[in-house]
């Protein structure tokens, strides 16, 4: 691999709202892709459903002047993480790419990050994973199941940066871009979402995180997320 | 089928999950068992670029495959809704683990919505139907197919003795050559009754369409090239026949051109999805819609703002409508019972008119809906106004995909008598609505045997008590369905189809720039369990019952009657195989230069490629042929028919000089409104979970009823978000949640609604069936198609 010689890439998103539908096929494709167990009408209740990718409705106003706006919200893999520093047990990284992961075999639990997580991105598996009957060979053997009793969270599909480098290495060349893109960007009806390496001069993720129309969520914490927002409007 | 112990739980083992049947129960020390590569190990224990060293305590876990099974990728096309979107499937080791939108296919390219997402899931379902069955002693029971066959051919056949041939109808879900099947099969058995039986007006265009245009095909809706949008009633979003299609002309009508970005007003009851991403939205009262409609075509005419050039050259009776809507539909009586402020009225007829290409939607658009067939067609109306027929940013008559018909069927004597009766609905092809008014005592003889041929048309009614009343009344009930949905549960016999990744198929639609396109399903894998091909089973059918029927179908596979059909499409060396975005300005220009290329090749280089790229399709519309969008006897746009529907009087909504908001009927103060959720509205009839999951994401109440309220009502009420209570209409009582939602007109109760599905053991979707039972099925004519619930008032209390 020649990949030494640049940079490692900062992976970022950018969501265009106003190509947004909120048909939530990012949420569907994200759960089925990574292996998430189907919710019931007790967990959701509880507020127990695991989606990586949300979709967030934001009301605001009276009847009849009421404006909604629905926000699909991955994990923003902040530069500034604050569930990292909260982690006892180092189970929380962020790598040289920029991608704030999560070592399942780390994690004891305690849910420190759930909580110090101003995005609420992370997810505690309440319950042991279970797919009724034959819905089980659907699963996706490339990303494992996690058991009860540890956190979870949006890992921007990384087992597929994994294949493509795996192929890219393979074939001695470097990844090229767009060859790797998470799940939820790959399915979005109205190509909303947008993925790349934000330092890229040449990628739409570099024009579009610098479009006038961008804003990102809690901007004000300092948290530097990677997850841009374009609003709606000329 | 047995739904119990389906959820054993797993012992951790050291094989893939391609043995594991049931679900699966990890501990932590059994993380890695799945992983199929060892090269993915730290990528997948640490999710991040940096491996992480293995704790010595996982190291005595159990042995990983040395390596991944073999991968490959299929073409296909979808089938949980009409929408029609090519897809890839991902196949290891036998099993589908994964689809990808096809990104050669030109209706989504690449995309798929929740449903899409879910297909495989569809395959594995639980609450699958694995083998035929027949009702003995008042239940179900698993039969050999040939026993299931002669039940049924056997009936047919007797009846057919009888003369009593047409007295079987078939219901039919099917577009493109299964439904063709079925057409050869009832002519020449001797049926008229062949029933349209999906909510969408996927394969026939919506009565409003085929009144004012003629058409015999359904419309595209070239929304991508629209300035200006204006929806009416439910969710166009949400709720259209092709929902990534349409998703996608959004986004480009949005952003797809450097300037000029296309502006979008929603008349709706509630802050739907649909009305949040609109501009502007403007509550309105629900089944008011074709009277707003007409008030804003009042300010264009008055304004003198329409298209006098496409009304001069194309229109016909315009004059006389011009004339009673000048007189009777005043922007202030039209507010007055619409609920929308003069001032709007009159300022958004201004915009429609002005900033052209317009588009009005309603729910000749959607599909399913409550809209009368008259608020259709003056929805539909504006359009030829603004003269946006035929025209860039306005409707389209997309051609017809160019496939050989079957050949044509000879009948006998019985058959040709058969023929000459009435059909159900003095045949208008006016779907399952007809059929549930011919049954509840419209009809001139009783219906003895009933198809439903990829249709459940229980759950297309709404699956309430008088729905089912009605229907039991047919003395034999046969179903087509791969799960035990409505209509399966009450059937006499079930002849069960393989799921749509399990077969082949042709998948005949259009884009919204209205190309024609030809989608091939091909089967994934072979079939799970003892299904066969519905089309394959009615050529079976009609071997039992002999003589002229079977001489009609006397093939055996259906891909070989697939393979003749496509002979057309080469033949007609038109158009292309799917291919990548860039190639389509190619062919356009092509063809505008007048140098038409064909790439088909042989045929079985044709057919290869077809199976391979996941179809065909033609990406020119020719504006120029205007013989294929106006059909009607005059070859003109027939403003006629709505000028006489509106001056007798307006159905839905009283007559245009009453005043007034529609009142409610004493007991029941509050106006019922149903409306598609996205991703529910699918007719694959499996309960997905993970679709169920994000159901109303947007109402944060997912899994389970809910009723919206206005905040006023709520109060007046007594109760809260989440409080329980009964939702009372004359229909029927169901159980929901109260969701007070400012986004809710005063006066409206609404309720999520889809066609009912399968509320199998494992993953129950009753939801939906609730709802729509409490719907008041519409008993005139007025409402066709898809609208099946018409004008419903409700009252609620406390639980």
């Amino acid at each position: 691999m020649t990949e030494s010689a640049k940079p490692a890439p900062r992976w970022g998103m950018v969501v265009d709202l106003d190509r947004c539908t909120g048909c939530q096929a990012c949420t569907t494709a994200c759960q089925i892709e990574n292996n998430v167990a189907p919710s019931s009408a007790e967990t959701a209740d509880k507020g127990r459903s695991i989606r990586w990718m949300d979709q967030l409705p934001y009301m605001e106003g009276e009847y009849p002047n009421v404006k909604m706006r629905l926000l699909p919200r991955p994990c923003m893999h902040c530069d500034h993480p604050p569930c990292i520093k909260v982690c006892p047990v180092g189970a929380t990284t962020k790598g040289a790419d920029g991608i704030v992961a999560q070592i399942y075999s780390r994690c004891i639990g305690c849910r420190y990050c759930t909580t110090a997580c101003p995005y609420t991105v992370r997810y505690f598996n309440w319950y042991e994973p279970t797919w009724p009957d034959d819905l089980a060979q659907t699963l996706n053997p490339d990303v494992f199941v996690r058991p009860r009793g540890i956190v979870e969270k949006c890992t921007l599909c990384h087992h597929r940066l994994q294949n493509a480098k795996d192929k890219a290495a393979a074939e001695r060349r470097d990844l090229a871009p767009g060859e790797y893109s998470p799940a939820c960007a790959d399915i979005c009806p109205t190509q909303a979402i947008a993925f790349g390496d934000l330092d890229d001069p040449h990628g739409e993720v570099f024009s579009q995180s610098r479009s006038p129309r961008v804003f990102r969520l809690l901007e004000d914490l300092g948290t530097e997320p990677k997850v841009f927002y374009l609003r709606e409007g000329e | 089928m047995s739904p119990k112990n389906r959820s054993k739980s797993l012992r951790p083992s050291t094989k893939t999950p391609k043995s594991t049947s049931d679900s699966v129960k990890l501990g932590r020390r059994d993380l890695f068992w799945m992983v199929p590569t060892a090269a993915a190990v730290p990528a997948l224990l640490s999710s991040c670029s940096r491996p992480d060293p293995l704790p010595p305590h996982w190291a005595s876990g159990p042995k990983l495959p040395s390596k991944a099974g073999k991968e490959t990728w299929v073409s296909s096309v979808c089938g949980g809704c009409p929408g029609g979107c090519g897809l890839r499937a991902r196949i290891v080791e036998g099993r589908i683990v994964g689809v990808a939108g096809n990104p050669l296919h030109p209706i989504n390219r690449g995309a798929l919505c929740p449903l899409g997402v879910s297909a495989p899931h569809v395959v594995y379902h639980p609450d699958r139907i694995r083998g035929p069955l027949v009702r003995r002693g008042g239940e179900l029971k698993a039969a050999t197919w040939d026993e299931a066959l002669a039940e049924v051919s056997g009936r047919m056949k007797d009846l057919r003795s009888r003369n009593l041939a047409h007295t079987v109808a078939l219901v039919d879900g099917n577009r493109g050559l299964a439904r063709e099947v079925a057409a050869a099969f009832l002519a020449a058995f001797g049926s008229p009754n062949h029933i349209h039986g999906r909510p969408w007006n996927d394969s026939v265009p919506g009565e409003a369409l085929k009144t004012l245009q003629g058409v015999t095909l359904p419309a595209a809706y070239d929304l991508e090239n629209a300035r200006y949008i204006m929806a009416f009633g439910s969710g166009w979003l949400e709720g259209s026949s092709s929902p990534v299609a349409t998703a996608r002309a959004y986004a480009l009508a949005r952003r797809g051109r450097k300037t000029d970005r296309a502006h979008v007003v929603h008349f709706e009851a509630r802050l739907s999805v649909s009305a949040a991403h609109a501009d502007e939205w403007v509550p309105l009262m629900p089944g008011t819609e074709g009277v707003l409609a007409l008030g804003l075509m009042h300010m264009i005419l008055r304004e003198g703002l329409e298209d006098r050039d496409f009304i001069d050259r194309w229109g016909n009776g315009f004059e006389f409508l011009r004339a009673i809507v000048l007189r009777d539909y005043h922007p202030d009586a039209v507010s007055e019972r619409t609920g929308v402020p003069t001032a709007t009225i009159i300022r958004l007829a201004r915009q429609f008119a002005s900033k052209r290409p317009a588009v009005a939607l309603g729910d000749e658009h959607n599909g399913p809906g409550a809209q009368t067939v008259e608020a259709r067609m003056a929805i539909h109306a504006l359009n030829a106004l603004v003269g946006s027929v035929n025209a860039p940013g306005g409707v389209l008559s997309p051609p017809q995909v160019p496939t050989d018909p079957l050949p044509t069927t000879e009948t006998d004597d019985t058959g040709k008598k058969g023929l000459a009766m009435a059909p159900v609905g003095g045949g208008r092809s006016d779907g399952v609505t007809e059929l549930l008014a011919w049954q509840e005592g419209g009809g001139s003889y009783p219906v003895n045997l009933l198809l439903a041929y990829g249709s459940d048309p229980m759950g297309v009614l709404g699956g309430g008590e008088r729905v089912r009343t009605a229907l039991r009344r047919v003395p034999f009930l046969v179903s087509f369905s791969s799960f035990l949905d409505d209509t399966a549960k009450q059937a006499d016999v079930v002849l069960p189809d393989h799921t749509y990744l399990e077969k082949w198929q042709d998948d005949p639609s259009f884009t919204t720039r209205g190309f024609p396109v030809l989608g091939i399903r091909q089967p994934i894998l072979k079939p799970r369990f003892d299904t066969r091909h519905s089309a394959e089973v009615l050529a079976e059918l009609a071997r039992g019952v002999g003589g002229p029927t079977a001489a009609a179908l006397p093939w055996k596979d259906f891909k070989e009657v697939l393979q003749t059909s496509v002979k057309g499409v080469h033949r007609s060396a038109r158009g292309s195989l799917f291919d990548v975005v860039e190639a389509e300005p190619w062919v356009e220009t092509m063809e505008r230069s007048g140098w038409r290329a064909s790439n088909l090749g042989s045929f079985d280089e044709f057919w290869a490629g077809l199976v391979a790229r996941g179809g065909w399709w033609d990406p020119i519309y020719d504006f120029g042929e205007r013989t294929r969008a106006l059909r009607t006897p005059s070859g003109r746009f027939e403003f006629g028919p709505l000028a006489k529907a509106v001056e007798k009087a307006f159905p839905g909504a009283g007559t245009g000089t009453e005043r007034g908001a529609p009142s409610a009927p004493s007991g029941f103060p509050l106006r019922l409104h149903l409306y598609p959720l996205l991703a529910a509205f699918g007719d694959s009839s499996a309960p997905l979970p993970w679709v169920q999951d994000v159901l109303g994401r947007e109402m944060e109440l997912q899994w389970g009823l809910w009723v919206e309220l206005a905040p006023p009502d709520a109060r007046t009420l007594g109760v809260t978000t989440g409080a329980k209570v009964q939702v009372e209409s004359a229909e029927g009582t169901v159980e929901a949640r109260a969701k007070v939602y400012e986004g809710a007109r005063p006066g409206v109760a609404s309720m999520p609604l889809g066609p009912g599905g399968a509320a199998g053991e494992v993953c129950k979707r009753a939801m939906l069936q609730q709802a729509s039972a409490l719907a008041a099925i519409s008993r005139t004519r007025n409402a066709m198609d898809g609208a099946v619930w018409g004008d419903t008032w409700v009252r609620i209390r406390k639980a």
